[in-house]
This record gives structure tokens, C-alpha cells and sequence, in this order.
């Protein structure tokens, strides 16, 4: 536990250390954590010592990431972005570089940025990239996520023949999980069998590195879910929520969750997790996630509502958007604010992307939800 | 073809590997050698002989010859045992035997501890099973000799050790390994010099004794001075021991060093795994006959049931409070007191134990350190500040107004005002910033507000470049002009604005799409209408000072709160320091 007690900071050496200290000492990553991590760039910025901001910001930058609050993580990147680019030599600048990869993938998953702007940010990201003799395979995988998530799926299919011919990425010391940039889009495209075959290294633990056991033990328990696997599936289910907290937004990753306790009727656990995960759904993760976790949040209420529940109680404070009586609120009127929500979302991501892509995978996802719990309920 | 064959082993190899690496110093070769003797004393009483234990350790010097004898009444040794367990490195005559649980020694390696201090091991013994005396001689360089014995010696064993000139090591020494290791084992220990004898060792535990044994063991193992201890006790009480309460506060990443006997013989002072992390402001006294030692019987082995162990141990340590509570309640508030951080990490980890002790819990107020049971009585709603420099802030406004609020910015506190509020249904439980305590101040007659109002729009025109939204109430003391709020979540958010103007076109149109500015203002200046000089401001006219004085006023304000100005600040605090300079001049 840190707290600001073990932090008195008056000049720039303590401050100095602090930030070091604080570094060494991070064992997970917490709200209270980035606030003091906050106070740092706030001394930094009264001692005015750029050194000291530049480092303050490189350890909050993390924090907004790793909590996905990627709102304030995008101008917090564009500062430290312009300092590299104002001196070189005086700031790490190929730190800032690693940092870029997670921003362009995040930022394609808002709609509300713009598609020339993304296409511009992609283009600035791939320059920097190739300066630094970063070389095609880096690149092209990248393309393959842009395109995949954008809905150019065939622009994203060539990508990856580019990817397969390219040699080993520089810049990418994991040759070991290097492929698995593919897992997302298969699972979006519904090929599960390609999908375990393609994660099968993390599932059976001989890769653990990279949070790869947060990104695919999921994706794997969804699978299995689908091909109806179902002891693997449930294997798979416990061993992903010890990667999860439900303070923070995992959106994409409890989407999965919240499919699977609709489906097997663990709906106590559903609820749990709707109830911490949708103010972060309300607001500020990215609109792809917040697509997902609405997709599987409409399929565990249309579950519940199947299994003859009216009313459902949940502390969902400043949520308005369905009236609450003292029964709590009514499941069909939740179900229908996440369909809206996702209906919405679709729309917001398609218009921006100029296809009709995430509303056919939304569709196509439903369909296959439901022929799956016709499965279970036979 | 295939054959079984054994490892060679080089004796002059496993020396050193013993001296190197498995025992810490040389000094351990008494204990293994009290050891044996005590195993052996213990292995005796099994066959249910009728003898008196006894062990005497025999220091002689002569010139520069030093030679300890070591000596029991134990079982003894056979021809064919000497031939088993001296001449065989890792066979012990304890290990596979049913009562193995009641020695000491288990790993048949202990003899080979006296190579350290010695070139030569000379063990004479006459068992108890048979009538026959052996004498077997063991070298440095791997060999050993075994003979019959026709002379008529009692049952036991002696080990005859020349210590070599290279070892540092007297009587003093001697007598205080002895008494290090001997004090608590359950047979008399009478030590010689040169055959007389000079100090015996046989104790019980002080736990055993008195309090005063206790306290007095406690200030000889730990050299400091104790005046409360909890006792130890598992549930199988087959560990036992003492905490002893440290009469000083202790860092929460404290790792305190715990002494630790197993079966009775010393292991280690320096344990650190016995007690739970969160048992830091204690040091512990142990003996345990249920948990192990490791080989070289310097630490213990780590497995279920030292985990066991600690966590009974540690209930032990929850429950004497409890009881403190009802029979020493100033006692235990002393303690908390002193260990109160190390109380709060507990109280956040056991339920049950929140329930009990939060009530006793300091905490910082407005009216100093109070209880919060003291707290309760002065208020029903329960006002904390968890950010230290905004309590900071309110003091003097919560003291002026007769306002009790809490510091929780130290650590465990916000997350203990937290919990209390989940599960405390007597008291209202309210976490405030300066916004929400300056909300609650005494807001101005609705007349006054009116005669004040187009004046305070004037002066509200030189904050929203600021974005700062400017308030009138009332407080106490009227020497306090103003108190200003500036919310973490605004500094993020003119953070990020600052950034987003300095930015290009690119990054400042992504910044655009997806932060939502939610503050219309970033800030908020509480006046005090009871201040002379925000009088003399109300009621004067409009003037063209008005600008310079509310600028001044609010990177004053901000200079104070430790809140970082931006660039535009920076140039408008020198702009107008050089305006107020030439005033003067």
C-alpha cells in the first residue's frame, strides 16, 4: 500500500525520489495510486522542473491505460509526444514510441473521432515507426488491427498476407505471442475452432507473458462457450476473472463474462458485474467495448427476463435511463437500454467507418447467442 | 549392462560445503552436539530406564590446547550403530523411528558440524541395549577408526573435540553458546572449566514461570524494555510462547525478528514468518514441537502448518485485545495509540475485528486527536476530508465555525471512514472536499445577497478568465479573507485543456472528440462577508483596481493551495506584481 504520508515532497530531489520509489513499488494499479501519481505531475508543474513533468507523465500515462481512461491518456501522450519531438535527445523517446502502438489501437474505437483523423494518426504513427527502422511485420500487424476493427475487412485480410511475408518485427521482442493480433478478429468473425487452435499456447499456460492471459483466456472461454465446450468453458471462465478487477473498465473482457453467466443462468455474478462495469460503459471507455459489453449486457437481461424475472435490484447511482421502483428496476427496460445503446453504438462506429460492418457482427453475434442457449436449453 | 553404484563423496568436499554454505558459523557444532545428547537422553527414557538426564560439557585449556569434552547419559551406542550413524553421513538413528517426533535432530548430518572447530572427532559410548563400549575416532580427511573398549565405563556417550588454532573460541564463548542453546532443554546442563564446575543451565520457558521471567526474558533476547506481553498459543498447544507488545511505534513495513525454539533448542532470533505481516508491532518469544526446522536447523521450513500456526497465533494476538478492551481499556488505548497504523491494516483485513476496534481508533480533527467513539459524541454526522492539504485548508474555517471535521488523508483512514460508512448505521458518514464544506457555510440574508449582487457580478468578471466562479457566505474567523477550491478532476481537466491548446491540429482535434469538459468552472473562491477587507471591496464603487485585486487574489489563493499556474498565470502574477510595485513607488 503507498501513501501520500510516505511521500514529503518540498524540492525537486524528493520529488525525484519519489517518482522512483513509487515506480519500484507498483504491484497493481488503483485509483487512489493515480491520484497520488497525479500529485506528482501537479509539484512537477509548480517547481516547474520539465524533467520531472516529463517523468510524472510517462508514470501517469500508464496509470490512464492500465485503468482505461484513455481520454485523458490521449493529451497526456500528445504532451510527452511534442516534448520528444522538441529534444530527442533529452527525452526517451523511444519509450514514447512503445506507448504509441496502444494509442492508435485504441483510438480507432471511438467513433467520435473522425475517420480522417484516424487514418492521419495512423499515418503519423506508421512514419515514426519506419524512422525508427521498425520494420513491415510491426507495421502490417497493426494495419491488420486498423482495418479489422474498421470493418475493411478485406484491406485486413491482405494486411495479413504482408504480415506472413514480412520478417520478424523489430521492436517486438515476443516472437512467442507475435501472432496473436489475430485472436480478436476471429472471435468477431465467429471462427472459434481457429481461434483456440490460434490462443492454445496461452490456454495451456506455456505463454504467459504480455497480459496475454488477460487479452485471450476470455476469448477462449467464449469460444469453448460456443462450441459448446462447456467444462472447458467453465475452467476457462474462472481462470480469466483472476485477471480482472471489477473496479476498473474491462468492457471487452467482462463482455465475454456477462454472455456466459447469462447463458448458464449464473445470473447473481451477471448482476454483480453489470453494476460495477456500466458506469465505466457510460462513460469514458471506447465505443467498441462499450458496443460489446451492451451486446452481451441485452443477451444476459433477455436471459434473466426467459427465467421469469420481472424485476432486478441494482445500485446504479445518477443512472436514469430506467426508472427504478422499490422492486428495483424492471428487466425489460434495462434489456431495451442496452439494446438501444447498442443499436446505437453500431450506428456511431459504422457511420463513422462509411460500412455497415459492426451491425452485421452485432446481429450475427445475437444469432449465434441464442442458438447456443437453444442448445443449453435442450 | 547397467549397474547401481553410490556417490562418492569427499569429506574435505562436504566440510566445506557445511562450513560454507549449510551452517552460518562454526559456533552451531554445540548445538549439535546438545542435541544429540538430548535425543539420546530422550531415546533412553523411551526403553524405560531409570536414570537421572544429565549432560556436562567439559571446557579444557592447557597452554595454547584447548579440548571440549561433551558428555551424557543417554542410550549409547552399539558396535553396529557407530558403524550407521557416526561413519555415514545423512543416516540418523532417529530418522524411521516411531517416536522420531520427540528429537530434535532428524537429518544424521549434526556430527559433522564438529569438523569446523576440529581435525579430529573422538566419540566413546556404551549403549544402553548392550553391554559393549566402543571407541570411534573420526579425521578431517575422510577416515575413521573403531575399536572395542575393555574398560568399564557408564551408559552414554562423550565427544572429545581439540579445537583448532585457527578458531576462535574460550570459556566466555563456550558458557554463552551453552547458554544460548541449553537454557530451555529439558535436561540439566552443568558446564566445567578444567573440571570445575562454573554455571549450570536448565529453565523453563519464562511463559511457564512468572510475568517477571517473561519481562525479563524478553529485555535479555530483544535488549529493550517491555511492559505488556500477549501469550501464545495454538490450537493444538503444541506452539507456545509470548508477544511482546514494542513500547514504540514501528513502520507498517517493519519486519520484526522473532526468537524461535523448536522441541525446545534454540533455532533462530531472527524468524520472521511465525507471526502475520500485519503482527509488526510485536516480537515474539516461540517454542514449537509441531513445526520444522530446515536442515541446517537455522530456520524453519515453510509449509501448512506454519501457516496454520501463524494465523492461530495471530487470533491470539485479536483476542487479547478484545479482552483488553473490557478489563484494561486504557491500556489498549495506549497501544492504539502507538500502533495504531499496524491496528487499522489489521481492522481493514478481519471483519470481525473491525467491528470490534474501530471504535478505539484515532483519528486528526478539527479539535485534535479524538477517538471515534469521541467523535460520535460530539456529532452524528461525521464530516472527513480525505485529501491532507484541503483539510489543511478548512482548519481554520471548521475551528472558527464550531464545525468538527477528520483528517483521513493518512493512510488506511479514508478506506476506514469508508467501511464505516457500509457498515456504522449510528453515525452519517460524508467524505468533503473544501466545495462541499464552503456549500454548508452560512449562506448571506437574501437581502444582502440582493444589495450585493451586481457587485459581485462585476468582481465574477475577472475570475471567469480564470474559470473561476466566485461565492459569497459567511464565516468565522473574520480575519480569513477567503478559501478557495480547486478539485483534482478540474486540475486533470485544465490539464488537459492547457495541452490541448498547445497542441497541433491532429492531437488537438482527438483530444476534442473524446474528453468531455464536464466543469464550467475549473475553480471556486468562497468570500467571507465577515472579512474587513471583502467589506471595503463590496462596498466600494467599480474601479479599475478591481481587476488587479481579484487576479491577485486568486493566484495568491492557488500560490497557497501548492496548485500549479499555467503559463497565462505566471504572466499575469508578474504583470500585476510590477503594477502593485509601482503603486508603491
Amino acid at each position: 500500500m503507498i501513501s501520500m504520508k510516505q511521500f514529503p515532497i518540498t524540492t525537486e530531489e524528493e520529488l525525484k525520489q519519489a517518482i522512483t520509489r513509487f515506480k519500484e513499488r507498483i504491484d497493481y494499479f488503483s485509483g487512489y495510486q493515480k491520484k497520488i501519481a497525479e500529485k506528482f505531475l501537479w509539484k512537477a508543474q509548480e517547481l516547474k522542473n520539465i524533467d520531472l513533468e516529463f517523468e510524472a507523465r510517462r508514470l501517469l500515462v500508464s496509470y490512464y491505460n492500465n485503468l482505461h481512461e484513455y481520454d485523458k491518456g490521449f493529451a497526456t501522450f500528445s504532451w510527452l509526444l511534442q516534448r520528444c519531438d522538441e529534444d530527442r535527445e533529452r527525452f526517451n523517446y523511444k519509450s514514447i514510441l512503445g506507448l504509441y502502438s496502444l494509442i492508435i489501437i485504441v483510438a480507432k474505437q471511438y467513433s467520435a473521432i473522425p475517420k480522417t483523423r484516424v487514418i492521419e494518426l495512423f499515418d503519423d504513427f506508421e512514419r515514426r515507426y519506419r524512422e525508427m527502422g521498425i520494420g513491415e511485420r510491426m507495421i502490417s500487424s497493426y494495419k491488420f488491427y486498423q482495418y479489422s476493427e474498421m470493418g475493411e475487412i478485406e484491406q485486413a485480410e491482405k494486411e495479413y498476407i504482408v504480415w506472413q511475408a514480412a520478417s520478424s518485427a523489430v521492436f517486438f521482442p515476443c516472437k512467442q505471442c507475435e501472432e496473436l493480433f489475430l485472436s480478436a478478429y476471429l472471435a468477431d468473425e465467429g471462427r472459434y475452432e481457429e481461434l483456440l487452435e490460434l490462443i492454445q499456447p496461452v490456454l495451456d499456460g506455456r505463454i504467459t507473458c504480455h497480459y496475454n492471459e488477460l487479452s485471450e483466456l476470455h476469448q477462449g472461454m467464449l469460444a469453448c462457450m460456443m462450441l459448446g465446450r462447456w467444462e472447458e468453458a467453465t475452467v476457462l471462465e474462472v481462470r480469466s476473472r483472476k485477471f480482472l478487477d471489477l473496479d476498473i473498465a474491462f468492457l471487452y473482457e467482462f463482455s465475454s463474462h456477462l454472455l456466459y453467466y447469462g447463458i448458464t443462468g449464473a445470473f447473481e455474478k451477471g448482476r454483480i458485474l453489470f453494476e460495477k462495469q456500466l458506469p465505466h460503459a457510460r462513460e469514458i471507455a471506447p465505443d467498441l467495448t462499450r458496443l460489446k459489453f451492451f451486446i452481451s449486457s441485452q443477451e444476459f437481461f433477455r436471459r434473466l427476463h426467459q427465467n421469469g424475472r420481472t424485476f432486478v435490484q441494482l445500485n446504479l447511482p445518477g443512472f436514469t435511463a430506467v426508472p427504478a421502483g422499490a422492486d428495483g428496476y424492471e428487466v425489460a427496460g434495462l434489456m431495451k437500454y442496452c439494446q438501444d445503446e447498442m443499436n446505437r453504438l453500431a450506428e456511431a462506429l459504422d457511420s463513422r467507418n462509411e460500412n455497415d460492418y459492426h451491425k452485421k457482427q452485432t446481429a450475427l453475434l445475437v444469432e449465434r447467442c441464442v442458438a447456443i442457449e437453444q442448445q443449453v436449453c435442450e | 549392462m547397467s549397474s547401481n553404484s553410490l556417490f562418492q563423496v569427499d569429506l574435505n568436499g562436504i566440510l566445506k560445503v557445511l562450513s560454507d554454505s549449510l551452517y552460518s558459523s562454526y559456533q552451531v557444532f554445540i548445538r549439535e552436539l546438545l542435541q544429540n545428547s538430548v535425543d539420546a537422553i530422550n531415546a533412553r527414557k523411551h526403553l524405560g530406564d531409570a536414570f537421572t538426564p544429565a549432560v556436562t560439557v567439559n571446557f579444557m585449556q592447557s597452554g595454547d590446547v584447548r579440548t571440549i569434552f561433551v558428555e551424557d547419559n543417554g542410550v549409547g551406542l552399539t558396535w553396529t550403530e557407530v558403524d550407521e550413524f557416526l561413519s555415514r553421513i545423512g543416516s540418523s538413528s532417529k530418522s524411521g523411528r516411531q517416536d522420531r517426533e520427540s528429537f530434535i535432530g532428524q537429518f544424521g548430518i549434526g556430527l559433522l558440524s564438529c569438523f569446523m572447530i576440529s581435525d579430529e572427532v573422538i566419540v566413546i559410548s556404551k549403549s544402553a541395549k548392550k553391554q559393549e563400549a566402543v571407541k570411534w575416532i573420526g579425521n578431517i580427511d575422510g577416515t575413521y577408526q573403531k575399536m572395542q573398549l575393555e574398560e568399564e565405563i557408564p551408559v552414554g556417550t562423550s565427544v572429545y573435540l581439540r579445537v583448532k588454532d585457527s578458531i576462535k573460541l574460550d570459556e566466555n564463548l563456550l558458557e554463552s553458546l551453552l547458554g544460548r542453546y541449553g537454557t530451555y532443554l529439558n535436561v540439566p546442563i552443568r558446564f566445567f572449566v578444567n573440571d570445575q564446575e562454573k554455571n549450570n543451565f536448565q529453565r523453563d520457558f519464562p511463559w511457564r514461570v512468572s510475568a517477571d521471567e517473561v519481562i525479563s526474558a524478553g529485555r535479555s533476547a530483544f535488549k529493550e524494555e517491555f511492559h505488556q506481553y500477549i501469550p501464545l498459543k495454538d490450537r493444538s498447544g503444541k506452539t507456545t510462547g509470548v508477544a511482546y507488545i514494542i513500547p514504540r511505534p514501528t513502520h507498517t513495513v517493519a519486519n520484526n525478528s522473532h526468537a524461535i525454539y523448536i522441541k525446545n533448542m534454540f533455532i533462530t532470533d531472527h524468524c520472521t514468518t511465525i507471526l502475520p505481516e500485519w503482527a509488526f508491532f510485536v516480537k515474539a518469544i516461540i517454542n514449537s514441537e509441531n513445526i520444522s526446522p530446515t536442515a541446517s536447523r537455522e530456520e524453519i521450513y515453510k509449509n501448512q502448518v506454519l501457516e496454520d500456526v501463524r494465523e492461530e497465533l495471530g487470533d491470539c494476538i485479536k483476542q487479547f485485545l478484545i479482552q483488553l478492551s473490557e478489563t484494561d481499556p486504557t491500556f489498549l488505548h495506549h497501544i492504539i495509540g502507538i500502533h495504531g497504523t499496524a491496528l487499522k491494516s489489521l481492522a481493514l483485513n478481519d471483519a470481525v475485528f473491525f467491528r470490534f476496534i474501530s471504535k478505539w481508533f484515532s483519528f486528526p480533527t478539527s479539535e485534535g486527536i479524538l477517538t471515534l467513539e469521541e467523535i460520535k459524541q460530539q456529532t452524528k454526522t461525521i464530516l472527513y476530508v480525505p485529501d491532507l492539504d484541503e483539510f489543511k485548508q478548512l482548519l481554520p474555517v471548521a475551528r472558527g465555525n464550531g464545525q468538527l471535521i477528520v483528517n483521513t488523508g493518512y493512510i488506511y483512514d479514508t478506506e476506514i471512514f469508508n467501511r464505516l460508512n457500509e457498515l456504522d448505521k449510528t453515525a452519517i458518514y460524508q467524505a468533503i472536499d473544501v466545495e462541499f464544506f464552503g456549500n454548508i457555510l452560512k449562506d448571506l440574508p437574501l437581502e444582502e445577497v440582493d444589495r450585493y449582487r451586481e457587485r459581485l457580478k462585476q468582481l465574477q468578471y475577472h475570475l471567469d478568465y480564470f474559470n473561476c466562479e466566485l461565492e459569497m457566505k459567511e464565516f468565522s474567523p473574520d480575519s480569513l479573507p477567503m478559501i478557495f477550491y480547486m478539485s483534482q478532476k478540474s486540475l486533470i481537466e485544465r490539464d488537459v485543456k492547457t495541452i490541448q491548446q498547445e497542441s497541433d491540429d491532429l492531437w488537438s482535434g482527438i483530444t476534442d472528440a473524446v474528453f468531455s469538459f464536464e466543469q464550467a468552472y475549473h475553480s471556486k473562491l468562497f468570500l467571507n462577508r465577515n472579512n474587513p477587507t471583502i467589506q471595503k471591496l463590496l462596498n466600494q464603487p467599480t474601479s479599475s483596481s478591481d481587476e488587479l485585486f481579484m487576479e491577485t487574489m486568486y493566484i495568491n489563493s492557488m500560490l497557497l493551495g501548492h496548485y500549479p499556474l499555467n503559463k497565462k498565470e505566471m504572466d499575469i502574477m508578474n504583470n500585476n506584481m510590477e503594477q502593485l510595485l509601482n503603486k508603491i513607488l
